[in-house]
């Protein structure tokens, strides 16, 4: 009954685990989703940017027959220029322009096709927030792309350097804002909160189960300890009592001698004392694999597993019964008690029909160590 | 979908305050490296940045009559002025096209874009701190 109770508790704890496990890889699932599709979209736009300036290379190349000077010098060329490349400018691609360096290294519009306010004039310095990226063209002479992700969406530039006489002359600038990724993350969103919060709730779950699984443990086993000697109590002894293998089991009986008069001479907080010693005696000379339980009112019941040799069982009887009789138990400073034992052992309890019988021939041997003298062991051979 | 527009629109809000604080920012290192005042009286032609309460910033949001430093583009402004206060332009195109801005600070493309004009700098013999050479044209 106890080993299938415990199945169940193992499983009540193991399914929460499992099912968080399964959430939890679910919500991992779904955040390499979102990393994944981020990284297709940054692709997908480092693509399209990527074409757009080789279009507009080619746009600057054909208008000005691949001379650059001709931007600097013609203002009709280079108005031109910008309303061809303002077509190009979308919600997507929000600024579209080229920059050149100045002899004091100084980035200056050349042209600009983005309208309004945010619009450089010809010459206007130019304050790149990314210059590294911007210094990397230039060195590296080949086009660079760099993104961040907020809250409003994806921001990236697209640098294309126009490269004459194997010199930086200007480099095409593309500043692109999509909000592809955050639609995406919206729609995402619900679920990634909803997995969220059910690995919270599992957590939670598992935690209250494993608070109630050691509250319900601590409990049981309070209910089967005697709170005097620590010993099992009776109700062990019966939760216990069907999974005896009686052939392999001794059984032993003890009872305090002449208890009563201790209890009646100093009193009942003495008694207690002694019986906590008794106690205390019983389990240093038993085994760990013996169980001591606290039978009765100063009576004690040992079942004492064995392989084949029952003389070991006699060994601990007597054991029991010389380390109680050899020295007083120390009450307070002023008093000690010598107290003996008589113990009655049921070596044969395969014989018996059942517990009950077993414990009473057991019982009845304490009965004859009494009556032959007390202070004695009696044994069923 | 109310909730993720209120968290929209807060972040907006937040972001919105981000903004005005580092222009009020800028403006302040601005003023202080023109003049040498602890507490400059600035004009700004945006009056949703003169309701700054950063204490670390010491400038105080004056008229522009009243003011030593005038964050401007209109004309009419500074003619009356009688080069009285330092002008700095709010576009690229009053920075060109003013004779009196000592240089421009302007948002573009998202990004702020602070001018000095050598030349203006030189005529009111201002002498500007080294980290402000790469502002200077």
């Amino acid at each position: 009954m106890v080993k299938k109770y415990f199945s169940i508790q193992y499983l009540f704890i193991l399914i929460p685990i499992i099912f968080v496990l399964i959430v939890m890889s679910l919500y991992l699932q779904s955040d390499l989703a979102i990393n994944k599709s981020k990284q297709e979209i940054y692709n997908i736009e480092k693509n399209r940017s990527s074409k757009l300036s080789s279009k507009i290379l080619k746009i600057i190349n054909e208008e000005t027959s691949s001379d650059l000077n001709r931007l600097f010098l013609n203002n009709a060329i280079r108005d031109r220029v910008e309303k061809l490349l303002a077509m190009y400018v979308s919600q997507e691609f929000k600024y579209i322009y080229i920059v050149y360096i100045d002899k004091k290294g100084f980035y200056r519009y050349l042209l600009d096709a983005t309208f309004g306010a945010d619009r450089g004039e010809f010459g206007q310095k130019f304050s790149p927030m990314l210059s590294e990226l911007w210094k990397n063209v230039i060195v590296s002479k080949k086009p660079a792309y760099s993104s961040k992700q907020d809250a409003f969406g994806l921001w990236a530039t697209h640098l294309t350097p126009i490269v004459e006489q194997n010199k930086v002359k200007a480099i095409i600038a593309l500043d692109i804002s999509t909000t592809e990724y955050t639609k995406f993350s919206k729609i995402l969103s619900p679920f990634d909160s909803f997995l969220k919060i059910l690995i919270i709730v599992s957590i939670i779950i598992i935690f209250t189960i494993f608070l109630l699984t050691y509250l319900f443990y601590k409990l049981q086993k309070q209910s089967i300890i005697d709170p005097l000697t620590k010993l099992y109590n009776r109700l062990y002894l019966n939760s216990v009592g069907k999974h005896i293998k009686l052939q392999k089991t001794a059984i032993m009986m003890l009872d305090i001698d002449y208890f009563k008069k201790v209890n009646d001479s100093y009193g009942h907080d003495a008694g207690d004392v002694v019986l906590a010693s008794v106690a205390k005696k019983i389990l240093i000379a038993t085994r760990l694999d013996d169980k001591v339980i606290r039978y009765g009112g100063e009576e004690f019941l040992i079942l004492i597993k064995y392989k084949n040799n029952k003389n070991e069982i006699v060994e601990i009887a007597k054991r029991i019964k010389e380390s109680i009789s050899k020295e007083k138990i120390r009450v307070d400073k002023d008093l000690s008690i010598q107290v003996t034992i008589s113990i009655g052992v049921n070596i044969n309890t395969d014989k018996n029909k059942g517990l009950s019988d077993a414990i009473k021939t057991a019982d009845n041997m304490l009965y004859l160590a009494k009556n032959n003298g007390r202070n004695r062991i009696e044994i069923n051979l | 979908m109310k909730i993720i527009l209120i968290v929209f629109f807060l972040i907006l809000s937040l972001h919105s305050k981000d903004v005005s604080e580092l222009k009020v920012e800028i403006l302040s290192a601005i003023s202080h490296s023109l003049m040498h005042k602890d507490k400059i009286n600035i004009y700004v032609d945006d009056p949703t940045l003169s309701k700054n309460k950063n204490k670390n910033i010491k400038l105080s949001f004056v008229e522009y009559k009243n003011a030593d430093i005038v964050f401007t583009s209109d004309v009419n402004i500074v003619k009356s002025l009688d080069n009285k206060a330092i002008v700095f332009a709010t576009t690229y195109y009053a920075y060109a096209h003013l004779p009196h801005a000592v240089g421009a600070f302007f948002w573009q493309k998202g990004r702020p874009n602070i001018i000095f004009s050598e030349k203006r700098l030189k005529e009111l013999s201002i002498k500007l701190p080294n980290k402000f050479d790469k502002y200077i044209e």
